[in-house]
């Protein structure tokens, strides 16, 4: 009897033993890589077209999975760099934002189809953010010249009212 | 003898081999870290990772525990999703000579290991998602983008959104879902592959993003509310319901029958929620931005180097006791015009209201910035007009005074307060305003009155919104007060009445100085009295000024306690230190008890009050007029 308890005894501190790491308490996992996938991707434009020479600005929305550094960049419809909006940039993960004069140096982007490129530079540099933008330059400059700020504001708001 | 021991050995390993199954895997390592979110389907897992220079896709099987790498191409291939014997992912393979790459969209049998080219048409094909034979994806081209759909026994392609700005498309059975884009807001989107019909789910004031989408329920991360809460659709019925209002920011995890898994990114912890009893479980702590796969009996959590799967029974069982957050535990009352519930809380309804009133007893979730008492309670009317309703909560016993009533005004709880003394917490509140009501306090306090002698009554002022900190949680106790502050912070807190206010009586104290509408009221009603012509508002007030404003303030408010001509004051060492003019002041508190001297058996008549020994005195004012002793 005596031999059948101390069995009894090893038998069921052995299960226990095997047992009471897996009931329920998960081994520690080092972190994650600290990158929020649980917000989708996203990139928009506002307005996705812009009057520069009326102080118009492009406000470019988007979401980056994990921290990057980037460089934001203009291209022309020929996929050709013509505007470097920022060389390196830190963009924390979650929500961002960048905007665009519509300026290519120290002047007016000519009317047409642009590129917004916004490129990690880490391993994810292949996966670029790119959003198109249409520029149009307000042709009645001498509008422009008699009228002033005062014009261009009022020309903005009410392009924004209409959009 | 020796049969039962070989019984009870047959037992053991049966036990050993067969309850792992059932509770919680050790964590598997894996060889390639995961770069993006997870595909899943069952046990078998994909993910793309970062291997010789470019992102590769592989497959793990959570029941063999072993990883599989699906490509080898020297291009990109990412984002991949399967179910059943096919896995779908983006491949730049065909642009890899393009300055800026595009992706195309492949598929890859299991079975014969073969990959194709599924989408047709130029563009930037992004993010596909399988189920079944269907495949959708978005895909941009000329600044516009489109929502595409392919199906693998047919291998047609056709475009079931067009020229819209949609991302984070998702399917499951007969539903396409998705976020669209309509400035200045995104909203959810839907398409019935039955019937072929687009449905826009909700309608702007907010962004609404990340869809996800089982059976008849949609789910997505709302902003509407100024926090990212997570919203419900049910397709079936038409309805919306926020599943987690008041919480902060939640994260959607995955959705699987009925049941939404999701993070309280506060608290890092992981919530199931039954959409059917509406009863959320804790599933304990995460770190943050954890990477999870939930196929509604099991969760896997998946790590640099590790994935671990647990069943949900297990998790419920290891947390069963850890506070929060369970909600909607609902119980509807009788109707009546005055409606009292468990001795708790009663609700009066004014006399021209003719209709009915339901009680609601919700359990409350975690509230930003409260810790919340005792349960919800949703007054509902049949009425849309404007209702003036009493609300009473019963306290058991004083508790912390801290306590106050909050409402909940559709987006936050705001505070109403209610009293803060005795047993009880009473408000009018306008019904459509506020329709659900709770006792609560802070949660926090001021950050540099911890161990002060004053923190208590501090805590408590602060907690009925009476007094203000300087910013970045401090209230400087021990920094000394004007005269204008003193006459503004007791004027707010004993509530005096308003005289006449526009007398100017001060030349130092304009129309145009802030404290200028509190001085010149206390100044009417006699509390304040200065030099005659000057108020001196920038001096530091002294203890004998503030104990002779009180006392004035007190009987404005109270006058039925006299004030003898200078009380007990001469059992302090200093007491012919104070003026004539203070004497009686001073007495009225000794009397009252409501200063009992400094160290030394001393007034310090002249020193200069402290911001702490303000809001005391107040609190011991406001004390005695609400008839209590302390």
């Amino acid at each position: 009897m005596k031999r059948n308890k101390s069995f009894i005894y090893m038998l069921l501190t052995f299960i226990l033993l095997n047992l009471f790491p897996i009931m329920g308490f998960a081994e520690e996992l080092p972190p994650s890589d600290n990158c929020n996938h649980d917000l989708r991707k996203y990139v928009v434009v506002d307005p996705g077209e812009i009057m520069p020479n009326i102080d118009e600005i492009a406000t470019v929305s988007f979401n980056f999975e994990c921290d990057h550094d980037a460089k934001v960049e203009v291209l022309n419809a020929g996929g050709a760099v013509v505007h470097t909006i920022a060389s390196s940039q830190s963009f924390s993960s979650g929500d961002n934002s960048v905007q665009w004069d519509g300026k290519i140096g120290s002047g007016y982007a000519p009317d047409g189809a642009y590129t917004i490129l916004i490129t990690p530079s880490d391993q994810f540099s292949d996966y670029p953010v790119s959003i198109s933008v249409q520029v149009y330059n307000f042709k009645y400059h001498s509008l422009l010249h008699i009228y002033g700020e005062e014009f261009k504001r009022n020309l903005r708001e009410y392009r924004k009212g209409v959009r | 003898m020796t049969k039962i021991r070989i019984v009870l050995v047959i037992v053991a390993l049966g036990l050993l081999f067969f309850l792992p199954s059932i509770t919680t895997v050790k964590a598997a390592e894996i060889q390639h870290a995961p770069s993006g979110a997870i595909g899943a389907d069952g046990n078998r897992l994909v993910w793309s990772s970062f291997v010789d220079g470019n992102f590769e896709v592989f497959l793990f099987d959570q029941d063999t525990q072993t990883e599989t790498r699906l490509t080898t191409h020297p291009a990109n291939q990412g984002y991949p999703s399967i179910y059943g014997d096919y896995v779908v992912w983006q491949d730049d393979r065909n642009y890899t000579d393009q300055p800026v790459k595009s992706f195309d969209i492949y598929s890859y049998n299991l079975l014969t290991k073969e990959e194709t080219k599924i989408s047709q048409t130029t563009g930037n094909h992004e993010e596909p998602r399988i189920y079944k034979n269907y495949v959708v994806w978005r895909n941009t081209s000329g600044g516009k983008s489109e929502v595409l759909l392919y199906d693998l026994t047919t291998n047609t392609q056709k475009s079931i959104a067009s020229s819209v700005q949609a991302f984070g498309v998702d399917i499951f059975e007969n539903s396409v879902v998705w976020m669209q884009y309509n400035s200045p807001y995104f909203d959810i989107y839907s398409y019935d592959l039955v019937n072929g019909a687009v449905k826009r789910l909700t309608n702007g004031g907010g962004h609404h993003k990340d869809p996800h989408v089982y059976g008849n329920q949609v789910i997505w991360h709302d902003y509407r509310n100024g926090e990212r809460d997570i919203y419900l659709y049910d397709t079936g019925s038409g309805t919306e319901k926020n599943l987690t209002p008041g919480a902060g920011n939640s994260t959607i995890k995955g959705i699987n029958n009925g049941q939404v898994l999701f993070a309280d990114d506060k608290t890092n912890t992981l919530l199931l929620y039954n959409t059917e009893s509406n009863q959320e479980q804790n599933l304990g702590s995460i770190v943050s931005n954890q990477m999870i796969v939930f196929d509604g009996s099991s969760i896997t959590m998946v790590s640099n180097n590790g994935i671990t799967r647990s069943s949900i029974s297990s998790l419920i069982s290891s947390n069963i006791g850890s506070p929060t957050v369970s909600v909607g535990i609902q119980e509807t009352i009788a109707t009546e015009e005055t409606v009292s519930i468990d001795g708790v809380v009663t609700v009066k309804l004014p006399e021209h209201y003719k209709g009915k009133m339901n009680i609601v007893k919700e359990e409350p979730k975690a509230m930003k910035g409260l810790i919340p008492y005792g349960s919800i309670y949703n007054v509902v009317l049949d009425t849309t007009q404007a209702t003036n309703i009493t609300v009473l909560f019963r306290l058991e016993n004083e508790l912390d005074q801290r306590l106050a009533l909050y409402g909940f005004d559709g987006q936050s709880w705001i505070y109403l307060g209610g009293g803060m003394f005795g047993k009880e917490r009473t408000i009018s509140a306008e019904h459509l305003k506020y329709k659900k009501f709770i006792l609560a306090r802070p949660d926090e306090n001021f950050v540099d009155i911890t161990g002060h002698w004053a923190e208590e009554m501090i805590g408590i002022l602060h907690a009925h919104q009476k007094i203000n900190g300087y910013g970045e949680g401090r209230f400087e106790p021990d920094q000394s007060v004007t005269r204008a502050e003193f006459i503004t912070l007791a004027a707010n807190i004993l509530e005096l009445p308003q005289k006449d206010s526009s007398r100017n009586t001060f030349s130092d104290v304009l129309e145009d100085h802030w404290a200028y509408k509190a001085v010149a009221n206390a100044s009417a009603l006699g509390v304040v009295q200065g030099d005659g012509d000057h108020f001196y508002p920038d001096n530091k007030i002294t203890r004998e000024e503030m104990v002779t404003i009180l006392a004035r303030a007190f009987r404005v408010k109270n006058d039925s306690i006299p004030m003898k001509k200078d009380g007990n004051t001469k059992q302090f060492d200093d007491y012919n230190t104070l003026e004539m003019w203070s004497k009686p002041a001073f007495g009225f508190f000794i009397q009252n008890g409501l200063i009992q001297g400094k160290e030394g058996n001393r007034l310090e008549p002249k020193a200069n009050a402290s911001r702490a020994e303000a809001a005391v005195f107040i609190y011991r004012v406001l004390n005695v007029l609400r008839g209590e002793s302390q």
